[in-house]
């Protein structure tokens, strides 16, 4: 729902400027017939409802995504801005303001749908009431009625149209008035009508929908009325414009009725008497004219070709030696993609001493978790290369995530030649296009539902470790048989914390060794993020309970280094697959 | 003089016809000569009964003012057209919806005579 709120919204702002638009054209053609201009809202009430549309490059709308975007992404956007202006450390300053605004922006798809769907019931409340308190009518012709409760003629009925009079009305104007209702049923009138006053439901928060709605229900009385008058002599034409201006001013000779539905009578006569027989070129250019102003305002500007070099090139060229550059290193977050959902709140970096790291702290819910995790890593690959002395990049949320990586993490995601990335725009610009393209690493971890129970998990043929022991051993040691005997397979395997988050690792064998994705965003007290190796080696060590099968880089790896490294706070390349139970 | 609108009338006029009648009857006649639904017809009997002019005592339909006491009337209209009602009031005054003020009034009454002095037929 907040989704069909933002897609309103846009379109929205997409359709406002083109009822400018038409309301300017309107007024240039207002000497025209109007069951021609008055196609001129088919376009406006197209682009309500249906956000595609054709592509082109003359399109009006160049100039408004950039509006559009703000919009979208206005609740990120106000947490970055404000951190900016407001230095390192005084977020906290804003937060109860940016809450506010957030609670705001949260609901207010619930208040836009609220009020759409009350006034559509009012409009059907209404109706139906009309509907029963018409019922007191006497027929007078096939579908004319007489009413005694009306103040003026209309139409009413979508299936069975039926002209309604008031009783009052006298012969001479009666004539003018079924012409006039005649006219509307012929041209389905009511049945536009009522199309565009659930658009405006739709759009109620715009006030051009209804000043729209409005000059359209004007356009429609207009070119009704030319219709009614088509075949008629200038005598029966005055006639009728008596009969009219009649129907709302009271003077003594007519019947006083206050007409609440008779629209711009002033703009009607005056349209009918009026209009002139144009010479053929104005009409020819207008209709050219017309037909362009259709293309433009019809149209989707055609996406901006943005080079993904540019970006690049744009991040490189913001790159800094020096983690402690505090306004660069801002620039560089603030280039980077935020994740849908999130925004960002604060920035915090750690320079005084080593490991050198930098803290992003979000907020907000993430509309799509595993599209988070990527936004990420790639973020997170590009940062290492355009801040030189960067050791470490976070990525936390107070209740939902809590992410770091390192540049050794990163170099096992995308391995490749990392000399030279700061200095080298070439070399940036590869590494920027393979984390483009390297999305499917992501694909076979995220698949998983959040949080698969250890049943399913078993079910599903998955190797598991837990505090409870193994299960699905023999899922692991077939795996390892036919890794061993040099064929491809694959497993998955997961481990469940102490708390019961599984860890998730998915680990692929064929000729050039190992490959393995490990999933710990679930891990709540861990370091939630992807981390891929690439192994050419498994080493089983034995120890006292049985064999333990390390998937490594260190073909000499035994339980003494592993022992040292962990001592040390040495980084060993292995993963620990699982037990051999004796 | 008691006043009715035409239709209620015309509804009158079938009591007068026809009284004194059960309401059942009286659903029936104005079936066929109105195309009214009983609900209507009970409406409307009711709404005459309320302004005295009728009477309807164990469903036996009486008048209790007769055809020649009463004239037809201009009623108070209530009922108006649904979509442009819903218009908010200062839309509604923007495309000058409401009646038109006497210096208006004269300047269309002008508008027309010219026009039809411009086009003799």
């Amino acid at each position: 729902m907040n989704e069909l709120f933002y897609t309103v919204l846009n379109m929205s702002i997409s359709s406002s400027i083109m009822i400018i638009g038409v309301i300017i054209l309107r007024f240039i053609c207002r000497k025209l017939p109007k069951r021609w201009t008055i196609f001129l809202w088919l376009i406006v009430a197209f682009r309500l409802i249906c956000p595609i549309s054709f592509s082109s490059e003359v399109s009006i709308f160049q100039y408004t995504t950039v509006v559009q975007g703000q919009v979208q992404h206005v609740s990120n956007s106000t947490n970055a801005i404000v951190s900016q202006f407001m230095g390192d450390s005084s977020v906290t300053l804003a937060k109860s303001a940016q809450d506010y605004m957030k609670f705001i922006l949260a609901n207010a798809h619930v208040i836009w749908i609220s009020i759409c769907v009350i006034l559509m019931l009012r409009m059907i409340y209404k109706y139906v009431k009309l509907h029963v308190l018409l019922k007191q009518r006497v027929q007078i012709s096939d579908h004319v009625y007489i009413h005694d409760d009306i103040d003026s003629p209309f139409v009413f009925g979508f299936i069975k149209p039926i002209i309604y009079i008031p009783t009052k009305l006298d012969d001479k104007r009666k004539n003018a008035i079924l012409l006039h209702e005649q006219a509307h049923i012929d041209r389905k009138d009511n049945l536009w009508k009522a199309l565009s006053y659930l658009l405006a439901c739709v759009y109620w928060f715009n006030p051009l929908i209804w000043i729209g709605f409005s000059f359209l229900s004007l356009d429609l009385e207009m070119a009704c009325d030319e219709k009614a008058t088509n075949s008629m002599n200038p005598k029966e034409k005055a006639d009728y414009s008596e009969a009219l201006l009649s129907m709302v001013y009271k003077s003594n000779d007519y019947i006083p009725v206050m007409a609440f539905g008779q629209l711009g009578i002033k703009q009607r006569i005056q349209h009918l008497l009026q209009q002139h027989k144009q010479p053929v070129w104005i009409i020819v250019l207008i209709v050219f004219v017309l037909g362009i102003s259709c293309f433009t305002l019809m149209s989707n500007p055609k996406a901006p070709l943005i080079k993904e070099n540019t970006f690049a090139q744009e991040l490189h060229d913001k790159r800094t030696a020096y983690i402690g550059d505090a306004p660069k290193v801002r620039a560089i977050i603030d280039a980077l993609p935020v994740p849908d959902g999130l925004g960002i709140d604060g920035i915090q970096l750690n320079t005084q001493n080593e490991p050198y790291g930098i803290i992003i702290q979000y907020s907000g819910i993430p509309t799509n978790r595993s599209k988070m995790n990527e936004t990420f890593i790639k973020n997170a690959s590009l940062l290492f290369p355009l801040i030189e002395t960067l050791d470490s990049v976070s990525f936390l949320h107070d209740e939902l995530f809590q992410q770091t990586y390192t540049l050794q993490d990163i170099q096992n995601f995308y391995p490749g030649d990392y000399s030279n990335l700061h200095d080298s725009y070439e070399n940036f610009e590869k590494l920027y296009e393979t984390s483009m393209i390297n999305q499917s690493v992501f694909q076979d971890v995220a698949n998983y539902a959040a949080d698969i129970s250890m049943e399913e998990a078993e079910k599903q043929g998955f190797y598991i470790l837990s505090v409870d022991g193994e299960r699905n051993a023999a899922v692991a040691e077939s795996f390892l048989k036919d890794a061993k005997a040099g064929l491809d397979t694959s497993m998955t395997f997961i481990l469940y914390t102490t708390e019961g988050d599984p860890i998730i690792t998915r680990v692929q064998h064929d000729k050039t060794g190992y490959r393995c994705i490990r999933d710990a965003t679930r891990d709540k007290f861990g370091n939630q993020i992807f981390s891929s190796y690439n192994f050419p080696y498994m080493v089983p060590i034995e120890t006292t309970e049985g064999i333990d099968v390390y998937l490594t880089s260190e073909a000499d790896l035994n339980q003494e280094r592993i022992d040292r490294a962990n001592e040390n706070g040495e980084y060993l390349n292995y993963l620990y697959l699982y037990t051999d139970m004796k | 003089m008691e006043k009715l609108g035409v239709v209620e009338y015309k509804f009158a006029q079938i009591i007068w016809k026809h009284e004194p009648l059960s309401s059942g009857e009286l659903v029936k006649l104005a079936q066929e000569e109105l195309g009214w639904k009983k609900s209507t017809t009970y409406t409307v009997l009711k709404k005459l009964c309320d302004k005295g002019i009728l009477k309807n005592e164990n469903s036996l339909v009486t008048s209790r003012k007769k055809q020649d006491e009463i004239e037809n009337q201009e009623t108070k209209a209530f009922v108006n057209r649904t979509f442009d009602g819903s218009l908010p009031r200062f839309i509604a005054a923007f495309m000058q919806d409401e009646t038109l003020n006497d210096e208006q009034a004269e300047e269309l009454k002008n508008l027309i005579d010219c026009y039809r002095k411009e086009n003799p037929s």
